[in-house]
């Protein structure tokens, strides 16, 4: 899918001016408070949040207990949200697949942090062999669409959480190594650079020093649309039935199993809540990446 | 998916249908001479498998052989209640009749005289030779068929091994040659216990005597059925996928009612009656078309279904079952709810526990008395008829009581009668507490299965059964890929699986033979690694006699693999199919589907 | 415009595509066959039957020479190789019946996806921060956020269910495909909720495209010379703001082929992407190999046709 993270709209491939720290955060922290969108969509997520948390200690009923209700059973003051084909809470499991959906969006996102920021710093700052291998791969990896990839990928990883969240990051790594490379590219030309160089200060020191803070605006905003291209990327996946084995309840994987009773215009609910929760899930992020891009970045602003 | 079970496929011979009555057609009957017919005869339903291959030597899915029964006969067939009737032979061969010799061991067979296949040519001894020689030569899912047959090892081992050398042979080649070698008579390719002594007779000897064989032998679609020598030499490799012109040579020729007018891959395939067909009862309709549809499109086609644009859902087996809530859709439409027709499948599936490799199997291995009581107490831990309730709603299957064979069938052994279909979950704990105390046997358990249809909720239901009766977590481990379980099983790298079979033809052979046999064990194909001299020679005995005296034998099988806890049985399978009203003599039988000759569409 | 700069870059581009398809298409030929089982395997079929099927079809061969026999068959043959599922038939036939299902339904959604993107960026461009920009804008956000199939599956609840009486289950898909569609009604559901996720992307570049020029000098000068402000956005704003739109057609492309592979999946449209996800399950590998190869000749083309596109829609750029 064309990810969020595709979006030009939001790639630095311009040189951004080094600002002054302090400023710039107290700044952006101001705007994105004044962003009631970006902020009720935060409070949204800081309650999926919460959830998530309570949902590792308690749910309303086991989330895999089957027969804790009749099978089909329609949304009731016992079972607020329904029962699923085999008689399990659907509250519960929805409940529970936030934890998937959160792991998968965190992990990739921080997978992804670590290797896209570190590659894309080596390939702006020193060029050479890293430059020409990533520009090799970027150029192969956009010439397939990244969800077959990852379904490849899976498939040849098995099933598990773990290679769900392998596969994605594989496959969307470069956009955030390509982002980076393109602020160390223009962040090396400047003065202060040249300044830090003249002093004496070793490469790391440079990179990690100096080149990386004054990146990092770009970064966590294009890391915040990470989370949700991630989520969403395992929510296909698992729909198309390349997701966590069972009976672990993550939201694609509901959905996929509510289809046929939707279909059958049978019992519309196993499907409604996951693909609804989903949604709104993605929502939230987007409108809370929007809100930090607006915020940290003046360029971009309306 | 073209394995949704492990196996699958037809059915055979004499059984009573149990349960819930069906649409019959009037068999024997030519149905042209019913009144009332519509004026177009054109009958139009959906498939959810492409075909694999409609190639009799090699077929191997239902949905293939519920199609090319109508193109290509066998000697014998069975009819809709699973009687062996005569087909091309003239008769059903028995030992008063003389068609078998008193010591089992020749069949004497005469074949029909006015049989012509679609090119127009005469059938005669020599297309059965060439068949069956040729099924046995390309060693196909159902080559097994033709085993009892003399000389039937040595043709395979002339024309089957690979060539050493690694250049790509390719398809076209190996085909191309084994055409050759059929050709020209070549005696490596003939079995010697298949010999014409005229035109209208063949005489089969056989190895060893064999009660199985004959309805073996009838398995429609399959290495049995007679296919036409000149057609598929002009396309070895893929002469089933193409079109007949009736008269001329080429295309998948056969000497059934219909035959294929139209075919694209993964679309759809048009059949249409043979013009003066020789045989009886002659074809009604006079075209069928099918669409081949991805399973997801069924809930589309039961709406077109109610508008009238098919005329039934369902053919084709278990690739084309009607979801729950589909059926509960039409079940509450007052005007279709008629229309809904429930028959039970000669289809069993259970569990089957690793009791052979002790490298990758787990506590359950071997012959120790805690090995024994694990597996029963995970055994008695289950539920079935409320797994029956719950996953299939008792609308898709029933609790497997009675045995692996299904009820309705030869080796039946009666509701309830099987020791392991009991739930008792105290005995259950008690016995894991006796044989596993600390839980450390228990541990990190898996059970494997492949994934779709009611295999994944089956799945969650068992897990659940034994962390709530047992206090055991067992983990999941689903294949989206049936051919990586199938593998697996092949290897023995499972603690628990899925396991599960659709009966060939009527005879407990086809179970006891394939699963836990010595001849699924010489092919590697014993999955649990069940091995034990006693079944194999009391096998071995009830196979080579007939069904009347071996049915006892095969019972004592039964016995023994229940008092070895080998298996959990879980449930037989029921097929829901939307026929509409209309349709006169559409339906199908714990085997297979009806015969197409057989339906007419009445004026509606 | 077809200047000689512009031949050798389209030259240069040409082998970058042959490039990647040949690596995309050996990485994922490699892939598959490394994939435990295979087509042939079942309870039936296995030990030396099985090893025979796999000899009859070169499947025991090295991989890199089962690549390099595949390669021989596209460049001498044109032919994508046999179906290991359909023993024996010739896929290509196949998969381009099949894409040609596909890029109808792609097409269409494409269509959608400009028409409704363009026209709604547009829109909440002219009349910034008023109610129809922030309108705008949220679908656009919703459009992007939410997954293509939570927006088939309500168009399934809404249109199949509760609305079935009206739309007389025409939106399901009840026909084999023959080239064409029975009825655009069945067309419509499966490319909107295809061309809705791609649609936002292109409200908010539009959005902000137009917004960039319209504070432009020019334009300001247009508008003080007297021209209607239609005339202007349309001629001189649009033309324009189309530069960066034109950009992400890539993408675009790449996001309607991978939602097709879901789509296509829930409607049960036999396609290329249904046929993607079918074939890993049946281990049909050349039918893999073949999609794959047959999605990135077409992305790179689309690249490709994106970067000459510029030339036109803004002729300052050359090549």
């Amino acid at each position: 899918m064309a990810t969020a993270i595709q979006d030009p709209t939001i790639e630095y491939a311009g040189g951004t001016v080094a600002r002054e720290q302090v400023s710039l955060w107290r700044d952006g922290l101001r705007r994105l408070r004044r962003n009631r969108l970006a902020l009720a969509a935060a409070v949204y997520l800081m309650l999926l949040a919460v959830v998530c948390l309570i949902s590792v200690f308690w749910t309303p009923y086991k989330p895999n207990a089957i027969g804790t209700c009749a099978t089909y059973e329609l949304p009731s003051a016992g079972h607020p949200l329904g029962c699923d084909d085999l008689g399990r809470d659907s509250l519960s499991r929805l409940m529970v697949g936030t934890q998937v959906s959160l792991a998968v969006g965190l992990a990739t996102a921080s997978i992804v942090l670590l290797v896209g920021v570190v590659v894309g710093l080596v390939a702006g700052y020193f060029r050479g062999p890293v430059d020409a291998v990533l520009s090799l791969l970027t150029n192969v990896f956009y010439g397939v669409p990244p969800l077959l990839v990852a379904v490849a990928l899976y498939v040849l990883l098995g099933p598990g959480l773990i290679n769900i969240i392998i596969a994605i990051s594989a496959t969307i790594w470069m956009d955030m190594a390509r982002l980076t490379r393109g602020q160390a590219l223009s962040i090396r030309e400047r003065e202060f650079i040249e300044a830090a160089k003249a002093g004496g200060a070793r490469a790391g020191k440079i990179v990690f020093g100096h080149i990386l803070p004054n990146a990092l605006g770009p970064i966590i905003v294009q890391a915040t649309f990470v989370i949700p291209a991630a989520i969403l990327t395992a929510a296909f996946l698992s729909f198309l039935g390349f997701g966590v084995p069972p009976p672990t309840a993550d939201w694609g994987g509901m959905a996929n199993e509510g289809l046929p009773s939707l279909q059958g215009g049978f019992d519309p609910y196993i499907l409604l809540w996951p693909a609804l929760t989903l949604s709104i899930t993605l929502l939230a992020f987007n409108f809370f990446g929007d809100g930090l891009r607006d915020a940290f970045d003046p360029r971009q602003k309306r | 998916m073209k394995h949704l079970t492990l196996r699958f496929r037809a059915v055979q011979s004499a059984a009573i249908l149990g349960g819930i009555s069906l649409l019959v057609a009037a068999c024997g009957n030519s149905t042209s001479t019913t009144t009332g017919l519509a004026a177009k005869q054109v009958l139009k339903f959906p498939v959810y498998q492409s075909a694999g291959t409609f190639d009799p030597g090699e077929a191997d899915a239902e949905v293939d052989t519920e199609i090319t029964q109508n193109v290509f006969s066998n000697l014998w067939r069975f009819d809709d209640k699973l009687n062996l009737v005569p087909d091309l032979a003239t008769d059903v061969p028995t030992t008063s009749n003389n068609g078998i010799s008193s010591d089992g061991l020749t069949y004497t067979v005469h074949l029909k005289q006015n049989v012509k296949f679609n090119n127009g040519d005469s059938f005669s001894s020599k297309d059965v030779l060439y068949s069956w020689n040729r099924g046995a030569a390309l060693q196909g899912a159902y080559a097994s068929n033709l085993s009892a047959i003399a000389g039937f090892d040595a043709v395979q081992k002339a024309a089957g091994s690979p060539p050493s050398s690694k250049n790509s042979a390719g398809v076209t080649s190996f085909r191309q040659n084994l055409e050759n070698k059929l050709g020209s008579n070549d005696p490596s390719v003939q079995m010697s216990g298949l010999t014409a002594p005229d035109a209208n007779t063949v005489k089969i000897t056989l190895a060893h005597p064999c009660g199985w064989c004959l309805t073996a032998w009838s398995l429609q679609g399959s290495t049995g059925s007679i296919v036409n020598q000149k057609s598929v030499q002009t396309d070895p490799e893929n002469w089933w996928s193409k079109t007949v012109t009736p008269g001329q040579e080429g295309g998948m020729v056969g000497t059934g009612p219909f035959y294929m007018s139209a075919f694209t891959a993964k679309q759809s395939m048009t059949f249409k009656s043979v013009s003066n067909w020789w045989g009886s009862p002659k074809p009604t309709l006079t075209e069928i078309d099918i669409a081949i549809h991805d399973p997801s499109a069924i809930a589309g086609d039961v709406t077109a279904w109610e508008q009238g644009s098919y005329d039934l859902i369902g053919y084709g087996g278990n690739s084309s079952n009607l979801t729950y809530p589909l059926i509960q859709g039409i079940k509450g439409n007052s005007r279709f709810a008629n229309q809904l027709i429930t028959q039970p499948k000669g289809r069993t599936t259970w569990l089957s526990f690793n009791v052979g490799y002790p490298s990758t199997g787990g506590p359950f291995v071997g012959q120790s008395a805690a090995a024994k009581g694990l597996r029963m107490a995970f055994a008695l831990a289950v539920d079935k008829n409320d797994l029956a309730k719950t996953v299939c709603h008792d609308v898709q299957c029933t609790a497997a009581t009675g045995g692996l064979i299904t009820k309705g069938l030869i080796g039946y052994l009666g509701d309830n009668a099987d020791p392991l279909a009991k739930f008792d979950a105290a005995q259950a704990k008690s016995l894991l507490t006796q044989y596993d105390p600390t839980g450390k046997l228990t541990a990190n358990l898996k059970y494997s299965y492949n994934t779709g249809g009611l295999n994944d909720p089956v799945a969650s239901y068992l897990q659940n059964a034994w962390q709530t009766n047992l206090g055991v977590k067992v983990n999941l481990d689903p294949s989206s890929d049936a051919s990586q379980f199938i593998s697996n099983r092949l290897s023995g790298k499972y603690v628990m699986a899925r396991d599960g079979w659709q009966f060939d033809y009527n005879h407990p052979q086809d179970w006891y033979d394939n699963l836990w046999g010595y001849l699924a064990t010489n092919a590697g194909a014993n999955t649990s690694g069940f091995d034990d001299p006693t079944y194999d020679s009391v096998l071995k005995q009830a196979d080579q006699q007939p069904i009347s005296t071996a049915l006892a034998q095969y019972n004592q099988l039964a016995k023994i693999l229940s008092d070895d806890v080998v298996y959990i049985p879980l449930y037989y399978s029921v097929a829901n199919f939307a026929i509409r009203s209309y349709l006169k003599g559409a339906g199908s039988n714990t085997q297979a589907d009806f015969y197409w000759n057989e339906i007419s569409i009445q004026s509606h | 415009m077809l200047t000689r700069g512009t031949l050798i870059y389209i030259g240069q581009r040409l082998v970058l595509i042959l490039f990647t398809v040949l690596m995309v298409s050996f990485g994922v030929f490699y892939v598959v066959h490394l994939l435990p089982g295979n087509a042939f395997v079942s309870d039936r079929v296995h030990g030396r039957a099985l090893q025979l099927l796999l000899h009859q079809y070169g499947l025991d061969l090295p991989i890199p020479v089962q690549y390099w026999n595949w390669l021989k068959g596209i460049f001498l043959h044109g032919s994508l190789g046999v179906s290991l599922y359909i023993r024996g038939l010739p896929i290509t036939p196949l998969v381009l019946r099949e894409l040609s299902v596909s890029a109808m339904l792609g097409g269409t959604a494409l269509i959608i996806t400009i028409g409704l993107g363009v026209t709604f960026g547009v829109l909440a461009a002219v009349r910034q921060n008023s109610w129809v920009d922030y309108l705008l804008t949220s679908i656009a956000v919703v459009g992007y956020s939410v997954p293509s199939f939570v927006i088939a599956s309500l168009g399934i609840l809404i249109f199949g269910q509760w609305l079935n009486n009206v739309t007389n289950g025409g939106l399901y898909y009840p026909e084999p495909w023959t080239g064409t569609y029975g009825t655009l009604a069945e067309l419509s559901l499966p490319a909107i909720a295809l061309g809705f996720y791609t649609s936002g992307q292109i409200t908010r570049i539009t959005r902000a495209a137009m917004l960039d020029v319209i504070q432009q000098d020019y334009i300001r000068t247009a508008r003080a010379k007297g021209l209607v402000d239609r005339v202007v956005i349309l001629r001189h704003a649009l033309r324009n703001a189309l530069v960066p739109v034109t950009s992400i057609l890539g993408p675009t492309v790449i996001g309607i082929i991978t939602g097709s592979v879901v789509i296509e999946n829930i409607f049960g449209i036999p396609g290329l992407g249904k046929e993607f996800v079918e074939s890993i399950f049946q281990h049909d590998y050349n039918v893999t190999v073949g999609v794959f190869t047959i999605y990135a000749v077409l992305i790179g083309f689309a690249n490709l046709g994106v970067d000459l596109v510029y030339t036109v829609v803004d002729p300052r750029i050359r090549y």
